[in-house]
């Protein structure tokens, strides 16, 4: 136990020197996730806010209810109506994106809308703004069906007969009152999908990780190399001290490189890890896996040039796989296949931690330690079998 | 010419290599194609959430409805469905209730259960969703007013409804686009992450190359070859030519791998060449500066992973540089980067020719010779410690 503690101070000693280590383990990731977070700060994907514009050259009543309705519309629905625009200039701020669509209520809307004649209202929509240009039109089909609706219920009434000219009046008055059948009920979903600082953070943080934890285990390699594993050897430890200090240094390397960029990217970027308990532990747990996996690695390599290039590999397809830079899917066998990737787990157990708190992280924390125990002992089998002159 | 042999043996140590092999010509198709398969082609386009079950005929034409809006994602049950809005796997949800069908008929109100998350989880789905339902609800609404006002039975003013709906003056609501595409639609789905990424791992490529410099150095490889009748400028020609033909060898494969494989558009092919060769020796110059500067092939290697993925973000190798607000476009223009894509962007949107992208060239090329002249003064000084 002392000699492992003694290897693993030595190393840490030799590492902080020489820069290397924090320079993978805190400069690099806490440098790009500020520079990602830049770049993407403006385009939050999957989220808008959109702004439509109205044009109203019927000024009739039908159309005075439209107005109305879309304002409630983009009340309800969180987004900016502007009305009372000319046509020209709602479709020039169309086009230079100032507006996402406008609609056009033509003239005589009105008095085709009650005098039972066809009637169009038209969504004028920017081409690089398609979700924003289809909600809008969604908006008008809404308010269109409401007219459908007393149009129809005037025809069905009207059919049943002796109802005098005088009365349709009347009833399309009462028929635009009659509630919808079919309504919409909002519920709200709790968020387990991290905000951008705090996804970028913790993705450049797993990513440079494997780096960090990778200096240690391959100390073992380079101590044969350079001709300091035999006076190790010949000293009184046991040889699983010697890949218990290597692992150490690694797991202790990697843990505070995390909890350094946990604090740095709250501080600095405004990043929001939740529970500190349930980020540490899920931290511990991925710092116990990244030494399993970069052991395994390191195992199967002869020199420490082979080792940093196969654990560099591994490294970057387990980053990129598990969403360190980007979710490249959402759903689907991309998705399923990221879970494959102590990464993805991070990152999910963080989403949980954050809408629930340190109990929800256990399942993530399980299947990250699992990946910690398969690879870890594999690897120190392997290691301990490295351990000879 | 004994700086040839010298970028010769440069050329061989990095091909030996086998883990070079991979980052320097599997990898970039691989991004490539994961991020072409992803985001190529139609960008963003938002996902419902369905759960219907024991719906009946009208409750699977609601969802019929709702798939030509937007894409249905439909899931077995409440909970796995809130759980995949909840993780962003779909933007929102729709819970259709069960007896939708029968509710309906007996002209019972029935609620659709929207559900999106507070951030951004685009409650505005909620309006493509009520679109959707809007004919259904035409016809049972109406029925059920005239069913109030008329007496006559429910099921049989459905049926007329059905039949008067069509026949119905009615309100169109017609939807056109205008304002210049960012994108034209003739991009091809893999041509904007390739330049992108070619240039993005051309300057990886460079900056990772200083680590077998730094060994040179500390080796004293570089000492022994000055220690030869072999003049200074001979050496650091030597170490210069064969970080570019790295650099530059890889460029030349990922444009025509690329094209090859994924039909890439790359425009003029001299024009292409032209781009080529100038950031090969921009990135040829950035990885011989700092292997004279740093001293410790780790360093580099921590170093060069920060610089090539930072740059390159900032230079719109990540983002389109069409999407940069004005100000960081004027910061990624710092970059040799943008001045590629831009190179790109008029040979593949504008169908240019080396005349057009001249300006680009000339600037690429400055930063090549403000990048090589800085890297040779330091490596007179460093070669020889």
């Amino acid at each position: 136990m002392r000699a492992t503690l003694n290897i693993a101070w030595k190393d840490l000693r030799q590492r902080v020197r020489d820069r290397s280590a924090i320079i993978l383990g805190v400069v690099a990731p806490l440098v790009l996730a500020f520079i990602f977070d830049l770049i993407f700060g403006n385009t939050i994907e999957g989220q808008f806010s959109a702004t439509l514009g109205v044009v109203d050259l019927d000024g009739g009543v039908v159309a005075e209810q439209m107005v109305t309705g879309i304002q409630g519309a983009g009340e309800e629905l969180g987004m900016e109506i502007v009305t009372g625009l000319e046509e020209s200039a709602a479709r020039q701020r169309v086009e230079d994106g100032d507006l996402d669509a406008y609609y056009l209520l033509p003239e005589g809307l009105t008095e085709a809308a009650q005098g039972g004649s066809p009637a169009q209202i038209e969504v004028v929509g920017n081409v690089d703004a398609p979700t924003d240009t289809a909600i809008a039109t969604a908006i008008g089909e809404a308010f269109a069906a409401r007219i459908e609706t007393t149009q129809l219920s005037v025809a069905l009434v009207a059919s049943g007969g002796d109802v005098g000219q005088d009365q349709l009046g009347q009833i399309a008055a009462e028929a635009a009152q009659q509630p919808p059948t079919i309504t919409i009920e909002q519920a709200s979903a709790e968020t387990r999908q991290l905000d951008q600082a705090t996804y970028l953070a913790a993705g450049m943080a797993s990513f440079f990780l494997f780096f960090t934890v990778s200096f240690g285990v391959t100390g073992l390699l380079q101590e044969k190399e350079e001709g300091t594993m035999a006076r190790l050897l010949a000293a009184p430890i046991s040889r699983f001290s010697i890949v218990g200090g290597k692992a150490l240094t690694s797991f202790v390397f990697g843990l505070a490189s995390l909890v350094v960029l946990g604090v740095a990217t709250t501080l600095l970027l405004g990043a929001n890890w939740g529970d500190p308990l349930g980020a540490f532990l899920l931290m511990v747990a991925l710092s116990l896996a990244a030494v399993g996996i970069m052991s395994l690695v390191a195992g199967f390599a002869k020199t420490v040039e082979q080792a940093g290039a196969l654990q560099g590999i591994v490294a970057v397809v387990l980053g990129l796989l598990g969403g360190s830079f980007f979710q490249f899917a959402r759903r689907g066998i991309l998705a399923d296949l990221s879970l494959l990737t102590p990464n993805a787990w991070f990152i999910r157990g963080l989403g949980d931690n954050v809408a629930e708190g340190a109990a929800a992280v256990l399942p993530a924390i399980g299947a990250i330690l699992l990946f910690a125990l398969v690879t870890g002992s594999i690897g120190a089998f392997t290691l301990y079998r490295k351990v000879t002159l | 010419m004994k700086a040839l042999a010298l970028a010769g043996v440069n050329l061989r140590r990095f091909i030996r290599e086998r883990s070079n092999l991979f980052f320097v010509f599997v990898f970039p198709l691989a991004i490539v194609l994961v991020i072409g398969l992803a985001f190529g082609g139609g960008g963003f386009a938002p996902a419902l959430g369905v759960f219907a079950e024991d719906v009946g005929e009208l409750g699977d034409q609601l969802v019929s409805a709702l798939a030509e809006e937007v894409e249905v994602v439909r899931y077995d049950s409440q909970g796995v469905m809130v759980d995949a809005v909840e993780r962003g796997q779909v933007d929102a949800g729709v819970v259709v209730p069960a007896g939708y069908d029968a509710d309906l008929r007996s002209g019972q109100p029935v609620e659709l259960l929207f559900t999106s998350r507070p951030d951004g989880g685009q409650p505005q789905l909620q309006a493509l969703v009520a679109a959707a339902a809007s004919d259904q609800n035409t016809v049972v609404t109406s029925a059920s007013f005239a069913a109030a006002q008329t007496g006559s039975s429910f099921d049989q003013l459905v049926g007329q409804a059905q039949s008067l709906a069509s026949s119905l003056p009615g309100v169109e609501v017609t939807t056109t686009t205008t304002g210049e595409a960012l994108f034209p639609a003739t991009l091809g789905q893999f041509d904007l992450g390739a330049s992108s990424q070619l240039l993005l791992f051309m300057f990886l490529t460079g900056l990772t190359g200083s680590a077998a410099i730094i060994q040179t150095r500390r080796f004293g490889v570089s000492t022994r070859m000055l220690s030869t009748p072999t003049p200074m400028s001979q050496v650091v020609a030597g170490e210069a030519m064969g970080r570019f033909a790295i650099v530059f060898v890889q460029g030349a494969y990922i444009v025509v791998a690329t094209l090859l494989l994924f039909q890439v558009n790359w425009g003029d092919p001299i024009g292409a060449l032209a781009v080529v060769v100038a950031f090969a020796l921009v990135g040829a110059g950035a990885g011989l500066l700092m292997g004279a500067v740093l001293s410790n092939d780790q360093q580099a290697g921590g170093v060069g992973v920060m610089l090539g993925l930072g740059l390159a973000a900032l230079g719109g190798c990540m983002l389109p540089l069409e999407l940069f607000s004005p100000t960081l476009q004027t910061v990624a223009h710092f970059t040799p980067h943008a001045w590629g894509l831009d190179a790109f962007a008029e040979l593949v949107r504008n169908n240019g020719t080396i005349v057009d992208i001249l300006p680009e060239l000339g600037v690429l090329l400055g930063f090549a010779v403000v990048l090589l002249s800085l890297a040779t003064w330091r490596l007179r000084v460093t070669l020889t410690r």
